[in-house]
């Protein structure tokens, strides 16, 4: 991002532009003065310092000096350099005597040819030295000695040591003549560690480095600074560091930039602080104003060109509402040119007779209160076609907040607006849908519970009536005349309805021929009796359809909450026990929701809370009801019969709660109970050895299909006693279900026979049974108790039993209740009888008991007979 | 098979063979010609009157000196001998004053076969060798097996010492005197001298020091051993703290500047008597040989009018008689027929073995020497002595600083 270079910025750079360079003016001034001074001073001080260093380091060899000359001098040592004595162990013994100079290493003793003939090691010496640099030593010490043999003179020499730091260290020789008669006739060289410049802390500063050079090397000559040391041939140079200068001089300038820095901080803080008020301040206030000036008039300009551009037609007016400016859209929109425009008030051009009047006076309240307002409303064109606009009117302030205007921003909505219409009747459409039934225009279960939960909710003090309506033999007509009768038979019956309700009342098809009619609140049973029988004679009356009369009916059950028996709530439900009972009266009438059928129904309630509890306490068992070989009069097999052993009641046989059961949808429950039970029963009489050959089990086709209870069976390990399941002969007249083949197949395969129940009773056929297969057909008992006396009876049963055989089925008997019936059956060709006449339903007691007697009278039956033919 | 170099090769040889016999034997001078100057110069004067006496050539063998100065350096001694050993032409070494170089080397010389030929340095054992078996050192000196015994009976018989002390320098000739001076003192009397030793590089300090310790032990005769200068700087520290015993000095101090280092008036102060050999008396008595070897002599000296004129007259006199010695025994070698093609060993031999029989007298200043050497051997300790006790004299300085017969001792002969 750019940034913009404000008079700030150019002030603050400019000042701090004056005040780096008077600093570093101020630096190079001083620099430039000091640069003279600062190299004599440290020249001066150089000199100074290496005097002094000269002067110290004079003075640590003095002693060293001293020693040496003091020992050439020593006679024993000139008697043993000139070979008048043989042992230098007089002159050695006085040095292990002396108090050595500090630093002395080694005192070498030569004769007059330079060789050594004798050496002191100082006793103490700072380190030993390597063999290289001892080798060095002796061969220099050598060379001193010749030098002063040949010259007679003292001599002194340096031997620096291998770098060890910036201050040179080394060993300084000090080589005495040994004279005889003012002659050289030997040398005593000694040896001593000497650091120069060590305790010069003044070196350090200038960074110099001290150095013993030869008096005669052009070190010594080129050195800037030198002092001929006290002991002959040795010069002391500095050599100090080229860089020190610059060195000295950076700390100067440092010094003299942050003083003069410091120095000149306030005078410009403060003129930067003046400045900032008096002349930034006043010009910024200045550029600022200018600056918002540009930026209005950018602003107003992209404005207007923005609002020239915008598709959005955009109009100005005065406080007078009068135009003052429109922009191409608006005239686009409107048909109006903009000189057209101009002076004019927009509601007198645009409103017509469709603008809503409420809009315009929501417009008006608003430019009074100078509010902001949205509107939508129909406008009109200059050629006077409407069209809905969406109108943003907002009032314009100067800078003082006074209103001198309006600017409307508007936009041509028709199109939504008709899209608008377009989805809201949609939705309609589909709410209708959803609420109505679409064979007949009434509303359907769902509007139904929505509008009976309302009134439930919301009218419970006034009385809600419901009237349950189903045709009688509607599925006759679509059965005899196809669904197209049966759709016109509903529609009329719908259009009876509609013309019979009133208002306020909803009538309602809740499913195929049922409807249901909500009456308004408040309706009492009377007049609910009055609908329903004004509806039902119209019902009644032939409908004419396709040149032909269809007659039909309908049965009514009528519930009232003001009757006091039941809630609200409970209401279709009541008004469907009423139907219940007027179509078990005969239909074609009408039944209300009385004190009886109210009974009634509590009963069943009752019963049914008693179901559920009896299936929790195991209370429903199974009875067995003992089956018999025609011929041999022996068991065949037990039917097992579902009894409930209720505590209050006694037992109960299925009549008691079956149809209870099923209502709750508990049958299957209540089935696997007894057979459970039934199932273990069989297993204690196997291992009894009292098994039965046969049980059979009366099952449902929905049971049948259950998978459960042809696994629970076939987890029996049975050895003796083969399971059977009865199925009613009715479910094979129905269409029956698809799975009921599945399930078929399956018991076949699981090796469990099938036995068809109350065969003769309705009209199976017998290409069904055929498909079926089942391994006995047990005969309706009504057919067995009316043989004796009716001849249809008779025939029936031999027809029966003609087919079994052919069919290769096995036939059992049921009713068999006299020795009459029981011969007439065994006669007319049935395997098996069934009856009272043999034995009742047996608890597993009682049966346990049957069959143990008879296992006893046939073993005493085998007995005699055994016995006879003996 | 020819050998065609094998005549050049022998030509050659022979010509080699002749310029090394033309080569002129060589005799090295060993002595300190710059402490003792005088008497190094006056061993050297001597000898080259000896030999300008005969021309410089022995039976047509011209020789040549060749003076090495050893600064009293034993090592330095040393050095000229290991020169001399190596020099095919030289014969023998005349040594100088100082005795330490030949008692320390001693035993190198002999071994070497090293020719050496003293005319005064004194130590007794320098002529003497127990270890080895050859002895090459000759001597025309005062033998201080001898000198002991003179100064021991001087100072008790003639001047009567009560408490004799010895002022000896500390170097080999010191210490041996020491040893025989005690001897002869303790032989000849119940006296014990006291003995001061000092380097012979004394300085003042010690010089002040053994004068102080001499004074405070009240001697009244002091026999000293010392070089000119260290002799010099004894005396004048005694004179000054006022000590003045009797001094008879050994003549080491005649070998340098002594007579002008130490005033006549301390000289007469101490009472100084220098040991000598007898070489004044035998002026008085050989006067003719003694003038013409003195005009000789002084040729380029300016002359001579008597021995005292000469430096360091001792050393003149002996250089000349062991140099006259040692001519008449080269040519008595040189008639050897195996002369001429010996080499420079056999050569010393033959003139060590002439030395040692010499068959004519020589004639020297002291006197004449009739078979002055024999072969030595533990039996005849001095048998490379020339000299002997009775060739033992004093001498006194002259106001002048010359060497003067004693008052008492003019026209007299020791021991006569």
């Amino acid at each position: 991002m750019k940034t913009r270079i404000t008079i700030y910025h150019v002030f603050w750079m400019l000042l701090s532009g004056v005040f780096l360079f008077a600093v570093l003016s101020s630096a190079a001034a001083v620099w430039l003065t000091s640069r003279p001074y600062l190299v004599q001073s440290q020249r001066d001080a150089a000199e100074i310092l290496v005097e002094r260093e000269a002067a110290r380091l004079d003075q640590r060899i003095e002693p060293v000096t001293s020693l040496s000359v003091y020992i050439a001098s020593e006679p024993q040592l000139i008697s043993f350099v000139m070979g008048n004595t043989i042992s230098i162990d007089r002159t050695l013994d006085r040095l292990d005597d002396l108090s050595l100079p500090v630093g002395l290493r080694q005192i070498y003793f030569f004769d007059y040819s330079a060789d050594v003939i004798a050496r002191y090691d100082a006793p103490i010496r700072p380190d030993a030295l390597g063999a290289p640099r001892r080798e060095r030593l002796d061969a220099q010490a050598g060379r001193l000695a010749e030098r002063v043999l040949g010259t007679g003179m003292q001599q002194s020499s340096w031997m620096a040591a291998e770098a060890r730091g910036t201050v040179e260290q080394g060993q300084i020789m000090i080589a005495v003549p040994v004279l005889n008669g003012g002659l050289p006739e030997g040398a005593v060289v000694a040896v001593a560690d000497i650091t120069p410049g060590t305790d010069g802390p003044g070196a350090a500063r200038m960074g110099a480095l001290f150095k013993i050079v030869d008096s005669t090397s052009s070190e010594a000559a080129s050195a800037d600074h030198r002092v001929q040391l006290a002991v002959p041939g040795l010069t002391m140079v500095l050599r100090t560091d080229p860089s020190l200068i610059s060195r000295i001089g950076q700390e100067l300038i440092s010094s003299t930039v942050l003083a003069v820095a410091l120095a000149l901080f306030l005078p410009f803080a403060a003129f930067g602080w003046a400045g900032r008020h008096t002349i930034l301040k006043p010009h910024a206030d200045l550029e600022a104003s200018r600056n918002k000036l540009r930026a209005q008039q950018k602003e107003l300009t992209e404005l207007a060109s923005i609002a020239r551009k915008a598709e959005e037609a955009i109009l100005i007016t005065d406080m007078e509402e009068k135009i003052v400016w429109s922009n191409p859209a608006f005239s686009r929109m409107t048909g109006y040119r903009s000189d057209e425009l101009i002076g004019k008030k927009p509601g007198a051009l645009l409103q017509g007779p469709n603008t809503d009047q409420r809009e315009v006076d929501q417009i008006r309240i608003a430019l009074e209160s100078t509010e902001p307002v949205r509107v939508e409303l129909v406008n009109y064109s200059k050629l006077g076609f409407p069209y809905w606009a969406r109108i943003s009117i907002a009032p314009l302030f100067d800078e003082q907040n006074n209103p001198y205007g309006y600017m409307s921003i508007s936009s041509d909505v028709s199109e939504r607006k008709a899209q608008e219409t377009r989805l809201r009747e949609a939705r309609e459409a589909i709410e209708h849908q959803a609420l109505h039934d679409e064979l007949t225009g009434l509303a359907n279960r769902r509007r139904f519970n929505a509008v009976f939960e309302k009134r439930s909710l919301f009218h419970g003090a006034a009385a809600i009536a419901v009237i349950r309506i189903d045709l009688d033999h509607f599925k006759n007509v679509n059965d005899t005349m196809g669904h197209e009768a049966g759709d016109h038979v509903l529609c009329e019956v719908a259009r009876i309805l509609r013309e019979e309700v009133r208002e306020k009342d909803l009538a309602v098809r809740v499913g195929g021929d049922e409807f249901i009619i909500l009456l308004e609140p408040g309706a009492d049973i009377k007049r609910a009796c009055f609908v329903a029988e004004t509806i039902r004679a119209r019902i009644t009356s032939p409908i004419p359809y396709d040149g032909k009369l269809i007659q039909t009916g309908a049965s009514f059950g009528i519930a009232c909450s003001g009757c006091g028996l039941v809630d609200a709530p409970d209401l279709v439900r009541a008004a469907d026990s009423a139907l219940y009972a007027a179509k078990s009266a005969g239909r074609n009438q009408l039944a209300v929701y009385d004190e009886q059928l109210h009974r009634s129904a509590i009963e069943t309630r009752d019963t049914a809370e008693l179901i559920r509890l009896g299936l929790g306490r195991g209370e429903f068992v199974p009875y067995y009801q003992p089956q018999f070989d025609a011929g041999t009069r022996k068991i065949s097999g037990v039917e097992v019969l579902a009894r409930w052993k209720q505590p209050d009641k006694g037992l109960l046989t299925p009549a008691a709660f079956l149809d209870v059961a099923e209502q709750l949808s508990l049958l299957n429950e209540l089935d696997r109970m007894v057979t459970e039970k039934a199932l273990d029963d069989i297993k204690i009489l196997e291992h009894a050895g009292l098994a039965p050959p046969k049980i059979s089990f009366n099952v449902t086709a929905d049971r049948i299909a259950d998978p459960e209870l042809v696994a629970m069976v076939s987890r029996q390990d049975l050895r003796q006693t083969r399971i059977s399941f009865e199925i009613l002969e009715s479910v094979f007249l129905d269409d029956r279900p698809e799975y009921l083949d599945f399930a078929l197949d399956l018991i076949r395969d699981q090796g469990l026979l099938l036995e068809i129940d109350d065969f003769g009773s309705g009209h199976a056929s017998m290409i069904s049974l055929m498909q079926v297969n089942p391994d006995v057909l047990k005969i309706d008992q009504r057919l067995v108790l009316g043989a004796p006396d009716s001849d249809v009876c008779r025939d029936m049963v031999r027809s029966i039993i003609d087919i079994s055989r052919s069919l290769g089925i096995a036939v059992t008997a049921e009713g068999v209740e006299t020795p009459e019936h029981a011969d007439l059956m065994m006669e007319m060709g049935c395997n098996t009888l069934q009856g009272y006449h043999f034995a009742e339903p047996l608890s597993f007691e009682e049966l346990s008991d049957f069959l143990r007697a008879g296992h006893s009278e046939m073993v005493d039956n085998s007995s005699e007979g055994a016995a006879g033919a003996q | 098979m020819k050998l065609p170099g094998l005549r050049q090769l022998t030509a050659f040889c022979l010509l080699w063979t002749a310029s090394v016999q033309a080569e002129p034997l060589r005799l090295y001078i060993d002595a300190d010609f710059s402490h003792g100057t005088q008497a190094a110069d006056a061993i050297e004067l001597g000898v080259r009157t000896a030999l300008a006496e005969s021309g410089n050539e022995v039976d047509g063998h011209s020789i040549e000196v060749r003076p090495i100065d050893h600064r009293g350096n034993v090592k330095r001694s040393l050095r000229t001998l290991q020169t001399y050993g190596s020099d095919p032409n030289a014969l023998a070494v005349i040594g100088g004053v100082n005795s330490p170089p030949y008692l320390t080397n001693r035993r190198l010389i002999n071994e070497e076969g090293w020719l050496m030929l003293l005319p005064w340095s004194a130590a007794g054992p320098i002529t003497r060798s127990p270890e080895s078996r050859e002895n090459w050192i000759f001597r025309l000196s005062i033998d201080d097996t001898k000198s002991a015994d003179f100064f021991v009976r001087r100072a008790i018989e003639v001047h009567d010492c009560k408490a004799p002390g010895l002022l000896l320098v500390d170097t080999g000739w010191g210490r041996v005197n020491r040893i025989a001076l005690l001897e002869r003192f303790s032989a000849r009397s119940d006296m014990v001298p006291q003995v001061w030793t000092f380097p012979a590089a004394v300085g003042e300090a010690e010089a002040a020091r053994i004068a102080g310790e001499i004074g405070a032990a009240g001697r009244d005769c002091l026999i000293m051993l010392a070089s000119d200068n260290n002799g010099s700087l004894l005396v004048r520290e005694m004179f000054r703290q006022n000590v003045s015993p009797r001094i008879l000095s050994h003549w080491g101090i005649t070998a340098g500047d002594f007579e002008k280092t130490v005033a006549h008036e301390i000289r007469e102060e101490m009472r100084i008597e220098v040991l000598q050999t007898c070489a004044l008396t035998a002026e008085q008595i050989r006067t003719v040989k003694v003038k013409r070897v003195l005009a000789l002599a002084g040729q380029d000296q300016g002359g001579f009018q008597s021995l005292s004129d000469v430096p360091a007259m001792t050393g003149f006199v002996h250089a000349y008689d062991i140099t006259r010695i040692f001519l008449a025994a080269t040519g008595q070698a040189m008639q050897s027929p195996n002369w001429a093609d010996a080499d420079i060993h056999a050569k010393r031999r033959a003139v060590r073995g002439a030395l040692e029989n010499l068959q004519t007298p020589v004639d020297g200043i002291l006197k004449t020497y009739r078979r002055p050497f024999r072969p030595f051997s533990q039996a005849d300790a001095d048998a490379h002595e020339a000299l002997g006790g009775d060739d033992l004299c004093v001498a006194a300085y002259s106001a002048s600083g010359h060497l003067v017969l004693p008052v008492a001792e003019r026209g007299a002969r020791p021991g006569q």
